[in-house]
């Protein structure tokens, strides 16, 4: 009897050290892992705090390239905009004629640049202007200022054309050139007149633009030959975009402009 | 070491017959124990439903569930620890990769603003060097003397803006340039000028070093320029040498003053013609870049003095912006 129970509580005390080392073991282990835990939960927390600082750093480096974005633009055509004001003044205060001629035409080119990149805009990190906006932003302006002009008519004949800011500026350059020489010499003594501008994409990538004057009892007979300062910067810009230029002179002048859109 | 495991051997036996004597001992103890327990579940130990050694069995099997319990507790608080420690785990390689991301995209960041940065100084560069050519080509085929003084004038405020940029281009502010610097190199600009002209210009500078927005230093630039053309067309025409002070002084957090001041050589007065293209063309350099809050005043006495109290741009992107809701 007694021996019974011997063994029964010496299998309870063998029990009992067994779950007491089985507790006691398991209890170390879940220490252990709570200090992984702490740990861990500790380097996560620097991570997260670490994570914001990034974050706001990125969004700040975000803001001033959004800005540089901006500013590239604005930059220039502040600058612009000041030449264009600075020779406006000048001309404002010249005597001599001549030189006020100079330096209006000066300023006309200027302002086609300010049209030109004030009509950029972005597709795919490429800088594009649209050509026949610019036109007609541009006529009205040169319309206005050159003096001698009577009131001359406008014809639009102008299709869309998205043109790489490379191509873009030498022909804003040369559309405003063309078109004020137009302006100036077409109509002398003249009360009106029609210009007709037209754009037309043909077949493949060619782009053909033609600025003709009509109306005028004797059209510009336009002499090749002649150095002047307009045609040899009309033949520079035709050469800087690959284009053949043609004068035809028939009721008036027309230039032909065709040349490869991108 | 021997004396130790001597003490050992002989401590051991007695440790033995300890523990069996308390084992004895331990044992009636527990039976004492025990045996009330059998008058709940019997009428008497005589006709009692359990005997001792059910009795013992019970209370081992009560054990064995007690401990069942308490082992199955800690089984659970160890599995639900272990589960969050995954979890944590989970979470710190998220937002580990999530900072190598966010790492990635700022360096990506940053070399576009490089690349912005110098896409900006180049882009406004290729610009002015555009319009210069066409001065340039211009001045060629011009053939009047009227006609090329115009232009030269003109090309001369185009340098002020040109090299403006090119100051900018060094600095790592690209709305701000150093006036100290600018100042110099303007005055530089305008001697040497002045000098193949055959006409030898001194210019004292005494700038404050300060730091100005753009727009502003154009508009001062400008400024200076206007009054030194004015002063060598009119002033010092009949002589060869002139001498020139500029001083820009900061006058608080909010004000400068630049103030530009030479001795007259021949005292003579102004035609009110003169008067006006001098004061105009001031007011037209300052009221250019829409510096606003300006004050300008000329004093004579021994010497002419021209005064442009001005109010400091501090945004740094404030007129840009003004243009762009404009």
């Amino acid at each position: 009897m007694h021996s019974v129970i011997a063994t029964g509580f010496k299998y309870l005390v063998i029990l009992s050290l067994v779950v007491v080392i089985f507790i006691v073991f398991h209890l170390r282990r879940l220490q252990s892992y709570k200090r992984k835990l702490r740990v861990r939960s500790a380097k996560s927390d620097l991570k997260s705090r670490q994570l914001d600082q990034i974050g706001i750093e990125r969004r700040q480096v975000h803001q001033t390239n959004e800005r540089l974005t901006k500013e590239l633009r604005h930059r220039i055509l502040r600058n612009l905009e000041t030449i264009s004001t600075l020779l406006n003044n000048q001309s404002a205060s010249l005597d001599d004629n001549d030189a006020r001629q100079v330096i209006e035409k000066t300023e006309s080119r200027i302002k086609a640049m300010f049209f030109i990149h004030r009509g950029i805009f972005e597709v795919d990190g490429e800088e594009y202007v649209e050509i026949s906006s610019f036109v007609k932003q541009i006529v009205p302006y040169l319309d206005s200022y050159i003096s001698g002009s009577g009131n001359v008519e406008f014809v639009f004949d102008l299709q869309l054309l998205k043109l790489n800011l490379s191509k873009a500026e030498p022909l804003g350059l040369l559309i405003n050139e063309v078109l004020s020489n137009c302006l100036k010499h077409a109509f002398v003594n003249q009360d009106a007149g029609l210009i007709q501008i037209s754009l037309r994409r043909e077949s493949g990538n060619n782009v053909r633009i033609s600025i003709e004057d009509r109306g005028g009892t004797k059209g510009l007979v336009l002499d090749e030959n002649e150095k002047t300062m307009g045609l040899s910067l009309i033949r520079g810009l035709a050469d800087q975009l690959g284009a053949t230029l043609s004068f035809h002179h028939g009721q008036g002048l027309r230039v032909t402009l065709i040349f490869e859109a991108d | 070491m021997t004396s130790s495991k001597q003490v050992r051997k002989i401590v051991n036996p007695s440790t033995k017959e300890k523990w069996n004597f308390s084992h004895h001992k331990m044992t009636n103890q527990l039976l004492l124990w025990i045996k009330p327990l059998s008058v709940f579940s019997g009428l008497g130990s005589e006709h009692a439903c359990f005997t001792n050694e059910t009795l013992l069995f019970a209370i081992v099997i009560g054990c064995f569930f007690f401990s069942g319990i308490i082992i199955y507790r800690v089984l659970v608080k160890e599995k639900f620890i272990k589960k969050q420690l995954i979890l944590k785990e989970i979470e710190l390689k998220f937002r580990n990769e999530r900072i190598l991301n966010m790492l990635d995209d700022k360096s990506a960041l940053l070399k576009e603003k490089e690349f912005l940065l110098t896409k900006v100084h180049h882009r406004v560069k290729n610009n002015l060097q555009v319009v210069m050519s066409l001065y340039n080509a211009q001045l060629i085929y011009s053939q009047k003397k009227a006609e090329k003084n115009a232009l030269i004038e003109s090309q001369a405020r185009l340098h002020t803006i040109l090299i403006i940029h090119k100051k900018l281009y060094g600095g790592d502010n690209i709305n701000r340039i150093d006036m100290h610097a600018f100042i110099d190199e303007l005055i530089f600009f305008i001697s040497a000028n002045y000098h193949l002209k055959g006409f030898k210009i001194i210019i004292i500078p005494d700038v404050e070093e300060v730091r100005l927005d753009v727009t502003q230093a154009v508009a001062i630039g400008l400024s200076i320029h206007e009054v030194i053309a004015y002063a060598v067309d009119f002033e010092f025409s009949d002589v060869e040498k002139a001498e020139i002070q500029i001083k820009l002084t900061v006058l608080n957090e909010n004000y400068l003053k630049l103030v530009i001041s030479y001795g007259s050589v021949s005292p003579r007065r102004r035609s009110p013609k003169q008067e006006e293209r001098l004061i105009t063309g001031i007011r037209r350099m300052i009221g250019l870049c829409g510096v606003l809050g300006s004050e300008l005043r000329i004093e004579e006495k021994n010497e002419v003095q021209v005064n442009v109290l001005f109010k400091r741009l501090i945004e740094d992107f404030s007129i840009l912006e003004l243009n762009v809701n404009a």
